[in-house]
């Protein structure tokens, strides 16, 4: 049985024009030691997925579907429950690590907060496990940095602060929403190459959010695109970017400013991500897609197979011409 | 994005426009855009120890730079490398503590503040965010005709005119200058803060990390209207960000920036094509392919005293001499520039070179010295 089976996950969020259905069918499944990427644009729905297998989902929405963890339903679990859970066998790395952690307090005491809270360890039990944890993350000297506060840490400092608070208790499962995105490129690789080779070392899953193809393509065996609340294609990584089935994964690809390319126009999707509030009926893609017909807006896609545990949601798939060049930056 | 939004997604600007700023007469100098000179901006940090002078921050520490009329410099770097204190020194949104900035051959920093007011025309600056550069409580009439008024125009139908003609330029519809900030979606946000930048027909536009808040797929339209809006217009970009594969598509020349200096400065497709600069180096490939990791820069202090070359620590190829002598920004010829002892052995063997200057130094120095 998979760690983590997520199937036909729905979110329906309110908002001032009305209820905005943001996850609509969301199901995927991550094997313990696992890496899987998530890829996709503001308002896809990724950051969304991410809160609801925290339990985090804003005040108001309705969930439906699935999420199964070690075999509960994360979904049917009372709060008190999803505490135990949550910070100890299930982590996760924010975008933010200035507004992620408590300005007020030392980084050692935040790393140990979850070491006292689920650990039951003794005060300075746990302050010894936060040094040993800050050592392991490598942040040096360990003892001094588990007296700093977060002002006094760089950035890439504090998301290895973040990386040693979510591994902590030694979680089953890390969520990492766009760990990297606030960082400078150097320091960016550095912290993803950690969480791998923690994740790796430890058999703990991740599951890494990121719009950022090339490191999707770096630290992932296996893949989901979403866009428009929909996962519209999924695959492993290498199989995903060698095909670039969905018009929207081909467009996605295209558009990304390469550092190889040639210097000129870059190709564009035209349109902007929807608004999940007013999302078209049929393919949420389909406003902005050169492929769209009249059967596009008339029902939502099926899932398509298209190679082994390689599916795309696309009723035009056939017209689409073979991938070119292998992508820059794809898997090695 | 709202229901009834125009189409004004298309890349290509629609609306014809003839007033390009006039090129110099042939034969006469041109004058820079923009001409910076030993450009230095210093911050007090807190103190540390009694007894010691408080330590400053040098986050820009010598940077000259030239952009003639229509041309795009590019700058890269790190946080905290100095490219936005440039961005603001170059705005005169900040005073240098050394140096000079030439705004078309007057000195910015020297002019009274209505001059100043009135010199803004010929630059202006368009910011990373378009959530938060937009007053969400004004109309887009208001806040792309700001510049406008700074200037006293004062002719309520003459900005209306002004401002229809510019968001046609940028792709958007003269009706949407009733609309307020909340109803665009991000992309069409940040064509509002060019449209804004663009009303006074400058010749130049500082543009901090345009597009790092923006999706991909919306960024290479935001992109692609920023190369048309440059040739239409003739402008001028100083154009900032981390992304160097972004930095590509928009740059004539690329300067890279590492702890407020100018360590690189070259046309674009050779800087891509064979950096001289070992951190340009580590920026363009990745650290595994550029030696040893980088490790925690970040960790050490900025501050000024250690002689040597600021990247040594960090440096793949550095050898004794790097942590003794810094090495100036030189000409390599071809309108390149390096701040490196090494530049033309890193422009012809690019990474081979690291691991030939490690042996060496295994060599002649003995065990690597720590530190």
């Amino acid at each position: 049985m998979a760690l983590l089976e997520v199937e036909d996950l729905r979110v329906t969020l309110p908002t001032a024009r009305g209820p905005a259905a943001a996850l609509r069918g969301v199901s995927f499944s991550l094997e313990a030691g696992e890496a899987l990427g998530l890829v996709g644009e503001s308002g896809s729905g990724k950051s969304l997925t991410a809160l609801a297998l925290l339990g985090l989902l804003p005040e108001g929405a309705a969930v439906g579907g699935h999420i199964r963890f070690a075999g509960r339903d994360l979904l049917a679990l009372p709060e008190r429950e999803l505490c135990r859970l949550r910070g100890n066998r299930i982590a996760m790395i924010f975008q933010e690590p200035m507004t992620a952690l408590n300005p007020l307090q030392t980084i050692g005491r935040q790393i140990a907060e979850p070491l006292r809270l689920h650990r039951a360890l003794s005060r300075s039990a746990a302050a010894d496990e936060a040094i040993r944890l800050l050592g392991r993350v490598g942040l040096k000297p360990a003892a001094g940095r588990a007296r700093a506060y977060p002002h006094q840490l760089s950035g890439g400092q504090r998301q290895r602060a973040m990386i040693a608070m979510a591994l902590a208790c030694a979680p089953d499962l890390l969520v990492a929403d766009e760990p990297t995105t606030a960082l400078d490129v150097t320091v960016a690789r550095q912290s993803l190459d950690l969480m791998a080779a923690l994740a790796a070392e430890s058999g703990m899953a991740l599951l890494l959010i990121s719009h950022d193809l090339g490191i999707i393509a770096e630290t992932t065996r296996r893949m989901l695109v979403m866009y428009g609340g929909q996962v519209v294609e999924s695959g492993p990584t290498a199989a995903v970017f060698a095909a670039l089935a969905h018009p929207y994964t081909r467009g996605l690809f295209a558009a990304r400013p390469r550092l190889d390319g040639m210097p000129g126009r870059l190709p564009t999707i035209p349109g902007s991500v929807p608004d999940l509030a007013d999302l078209p009926p049929g393919c949420p893609f389909a406003g902005r897609c050169a492929l769209a017909i009249a059967a596009c807006t008339a029902a939502e896609p099926p899932a398509v197979d298209i190679g082994p545990g390689h599916q795309a949601r696309c009723i035009r798939l056939d017209q689409q011409p073979p991938a070119g060049d292998p992508v820059a930056g794809g898997p090695a | 994005m709202t229901p009834n939004a125009p189409n004004v997604l298309d890349d290509a600007p629609n609306a014809p426009d003839a007033r390009i700023p006039p090129e110099p007469a042939a034969g006469e100098p041109a004058v820079p855009v923009l001409r910076a000179e030993g450009l230095v901006r210093h911050f007090a940090l807190a103190r540390t120890r009694l007894w010691r002078p408080a330590p400053r921050l040098r986050a820009v520490d010598g940077v000259s730079l030239a952009i003639a009329a229509g041309e795009s410099l590019g700058v890269v770097g790190e946080s905290g490398s100095g490219k936005s204190t440039l961005a603001r020194l170059v705005m005169a949104l900040e005073t240098p503590s050394a140096g000079e900035v030439e705004i078309l051959g007057r000195n910015v920093h020297r002019l009274g503040r209505t001059a100043l007011r009135r010199w803004r025309r010929h630059f202006q600056m368009v910011f990373q965010d378009p959530y938060g550069s937009l007053d969400p409580r004004q109309p887009v009439r208001r806040i792309v005709a700001e510049p406008l008024q700074a200037l006293g125009e004062t002719a309520r139908a003459a900005r209306d005119e002004a401002v229809a003609e510019v968001l046609l330029s940028v792709g958007l519809r003269p009706g949407d200058m009733a609309k307020y900030p909340h109803e665009f979606s991000g992309g069409q946000r940040q064509r509002i803060a060019i449209a804004r930048a663009l009303i006074t027909r400058p010749a130049l536009i500082v543009a901090d990390e345009p597009v790092s808040a923006l999706d991909v797929s919306v960024q290479a339209q935001v992109l692609n209207l920023m190369q048309d809006l440059r040739q239409r217009f003739h402008l001028a970009y100083l154009f900032i960000s981390h992304d160097l594969a972004v930095v590509r598509y928009v740059s004539d020349r690329v300067a890279v920036m590492y702890r407020g200096r100018i360590v690189e400065m070259a046309p674009t497709e050779a800087l891509y094509r064979a950096p001289a600069h070992p951190y340009a180096l580590a920026l363009l490939r990745r650290p595994a392919a550029a030696g040893p990791a980088m490790g925690d820069a970040e960790l050490s202090d900025d501050m000024p005293g250690q002689a040597g070359c600021a990247y040594a620590a960090r440096c793949p190829f550095a050898q004794a001499r790097c942590r003794l002598e810094a090495p100036g920004l030189r000409d390599l010829g071809q309108g390149r520039q390096a701040a490196c002892h090494f530049a033309e052995q890193i422009i012809a063997e690019g990474a081979e070179t690291a691991h030939r200057l490690a042996e060496k130094r295994d060599r002649t120095a003995g065990p690597p010295e720590s530190g």
